[in-house]
């Protein structure tokens, strides 16, 4: 398949609640309105939980960070918890930077494999 | 209903002749003297001079002529040991049609250079001037566009033919005056050539010289919903201009319309972008009495993605309120999120929300807490912007700063020995969430020390062996340690320098970077300021 889109997200289920989508690539000023749309689109009433897997960002700009806000922001507006994981040293550096991992409201520090059973705390 | 069936008596002489009559091809029937024994009615009427024949029939079994103005073929085959038939060929037609296929494929290649061509650039100037080249080399002797009023002048531009294009402008009244020129510029249909009076056309249309006009043609150029000018085209031969001329003339202007009226919406998109960036480009720094201060603002490549990363930085200003706190020197550096228009705006508000509160508060801690207040947006809560504020006090022969960062990286000191420290501060981004934590640090900056503010464009800059590999706080901090006793220029410079080797060209965010010291003893201050 060609997919001429820097980012890639991946959609799984592990759980009829639980929303996990695996965002790789980029995501900066570009892309950061696909994981938007994306996220927006598998939110509902009935999502318990949404969970990002980041462990293969390779970047994330100011307007990805944005992005991730706004997901969270629409994980509240639904009811549902919002968490990040698989978080690399260099994001983990900028979310510390921009006080986001308190906004956030996420403890952004577990391991990818532990993503599915994550999500749905 | 005729029955046909074979017969076997032969049919009679006359029977025959009316037959090879009857056949377009002309048929001769010769000896081998090249005498004409017998010659069809076809024959009788291309080759009324058969003495031409006997020319030709000695050399060769094939020929091709052109006799009274028509192209022939012909073709001998011999039917026993001294006889031999001619049969000739009227080729008009054919040629007629192999011309009009030829013409057609030139009207097409025409008509895909010209999109080529046009499509090139998305320069207003450079469309036009293509557009009246390629009429003038193309579809007549003379082109000229003639753009819409705009500020009460009309412009024009022109080509003949083999020579460069001109430019002029031209007065209402001669608009009036080009027969079917106002209706094209409204965007009315075109008028066909023949009803154009082409002695109408004022002569300062066309260059000197040009010579008697034979016919026009007045397209109109297409737009989006007003039209993109008019395309006048001038012949010298005279007679009208043909249907299917005017016809490729109208897809022509078509094809020029829409490339020019693109051209137009992208430079005002340009010019309005231009207009809300212009508050983005860094400021004159001002001259502040015992620091040093060196900027620099390196734009992203591409002219419509400048994000907005911005600096000031303002002196120690008396309060304008009688009996209240000075306003004490302030540096501030930040970034806001996205690019472009959005960005520039936002950038703005917070430039112009932190000049105005400076006056009023000069602890940074405060200062956020309140300008991020003011920056909430209900509507968009993941808007934000990040920044450094840093207020600056005498404080013995050096300078006490008081930093606080809400969500950007925090400034790094170059003490005057060489050593590089972080100052801690720490704080939550502006503009998303109510409650934020800010750790405010404060620093003492002792002559020789250097204080460099800088955007995360500086330390993400892609780059490198692989090409993608990010510039890094790391690496920064380490290229800031070799700039020990360095004026703030220079490691401004030497910084940009650095980081632009990383990048090598490839494409980039805003970088944006200030540095602040305090003169060595026995120094003069320099005060710079540095812009690219």
């Amino acid at each position: 398949m060609i997919d001429d889109s820097p980012l890639r997200i991946a959609t799984s289920r592990p759980s009829r609640t639980t929303v996990v989508l695996t965002v790789s690539g980029d995501l900066d000023f570009d892309t950061a309105e696909e994981l938007v749309a994306h996220a927006s689109q598998l939110l509902g009433a009935e999502t318990g939980a949404i969970c990002l897997d980041l462990s293969e960002l390779y970047i994330c700009d100011s307007s990805g960070l944005s992005a991730l806000i706004h997901v969270s922001q629409d994980a509240r507006r639904v009811g549902a918890t919002f968490a990040i994981t698989g978080v690399t040293n260099q994001l983990r550096r900028i979310l510390e930077v921009t006080g986001l991992d308190t906004v956030l409201g996420t403890e952004p520090v577990r391991a990818p494999a532990s993503r599915a059973s994550k999500a749905t705390t | 209903m005729t029955v046909l069936r074979n017969v076997s008596t032969p049919p009679p002489t006359h029977l025959l002749h009316a037959v090879l009559d009857a056949t377009a091809e002309a048929v001769l029937l010769c000896d081998e003297h090249g005498a004409v024994l017998l010659a069809n009615a076809a024959a009788r009427r291309l080759l009324p001079d058969l003495q031409a024949m006997n020319e030709i029939t000695d050399e060769t079994d094939v020929f091709e002529l052109e006799l009274h103005g028509r192209p022939l073929r012909g073709r001998r085959q011999p039917v026993d040991e001294t006889h031999s038939v001619w049969t000739v060929h009227d080729c008009t037609d054919e040629m007629a049609r192999a011309a009009a296929v030829a013409q057609e494929k030139e009207r097409t290649a025409f008509l895909a250079e010209a999109s080529r061509r046009l499509s090139a650039s998305l320069h207003r100037g450079r469309c036009v001037r293509t557009t009246v080249e390629l009429a003038a080399a193309h579809l007549a002797d003379a082109a000229v566009v003639v753009l819409p009023p705009a500020r009460r002048r009309t412009e024009w531009v022109r080509a003949v033919t083999g020579s460069r294009f001109e430019t002029g402008t031209m007065r209402e009244r001669d608009v009036d005056s080009v027969p079917g020129l106002s209706e094209a510029l409204a965007g009315f249909p075109p008028v066909p050539s023949r009803w154009l009076d082409q002695t109408q056309m004022p002569a300062s249309l066309l260059p000197d010289g040009f010579g008697e006009i034979g016919a026009i043609l007045v397209t109109p150029l297409p737009g989006n919903g007003v039209p993109a000018g008019a395309l006048i085209l001038a012949r010298r031969a005279p007679g009208t201009f043909s249907e299917e001329e005017e016809l490729q003339a109208r897809i022509f202007a078509a094809r020029a319309g829409g490339a020019i009226s693109a051209a137009v919406l992208y430079q005002e998109q340009v010019e309005t972008t231009a207009i809300l960036q212009a508050d983005l480009l860094p400021p004159e720094l001002p001259r502040i009495e015992g620091l040093e201060l060196a900027g620099a603002y390196r734009p992203a490549q591409d002219a419509a993605r400048i994000g907005g990363d911005f600096y000031d930085a303002y002196p120690r200003t008396p309060s304008a309120a009688p009996g209240g706190d000075d306003a004490e020197t302030m540096i501030v550096l930040g970034d806001v999120v996205g690019k472009g228009p959005k960005a520039a705006v936002m950038a703005g508000k917070v430039r112009q929300t932190l000049r105005a509160l400076r006056l009023l508060e000069s602890r940074p801690e405060p200062l956020l807490r309140v300008l991020n207040q003011a920056l909430i947006d209900p509507r968009d809560r993941s808007r934000f912007v990040t920044l450094v504020l840093a207020s600056l006090v005498r404080s013995g022969d050096g300078w006490r700063v008081t930093c606080a960062t809400g969500g950007h990286p925090p400034p790094l000191i170059l003490r005057a020995a060489g050593r590089v420290e972080p100052i801690a501060a720490k704080g939550t981004l502006i503009g998303v969430t109510g409650p934020i934590t800010i750790e405010t640090a404060v620093v003492e900056l002792a002559p020789g020390d250097l204080l460099l503010f800088y955007s995360d464009g500086l330390f993400e800059a892609r780059g490198g062996v692989g090409g993608r590999e990010a510039y890094g706080e790391d690496r920064l901090a380490d290229t800031l340690a070799t700039c020990r006793n360095m004026p703030a220029t220079a490691v401004v410079e030497r910084l940009e320098q650095l980081v632009s080797d990383w990048i090598n060209g490839a494409g980039h965010d805003d970088i944006a970077m200030l540095a602040v010291r305090v003169p060595p003893r026995h120094h003069h201050p320099v005060n710079l300021r540095r812009t690219r």
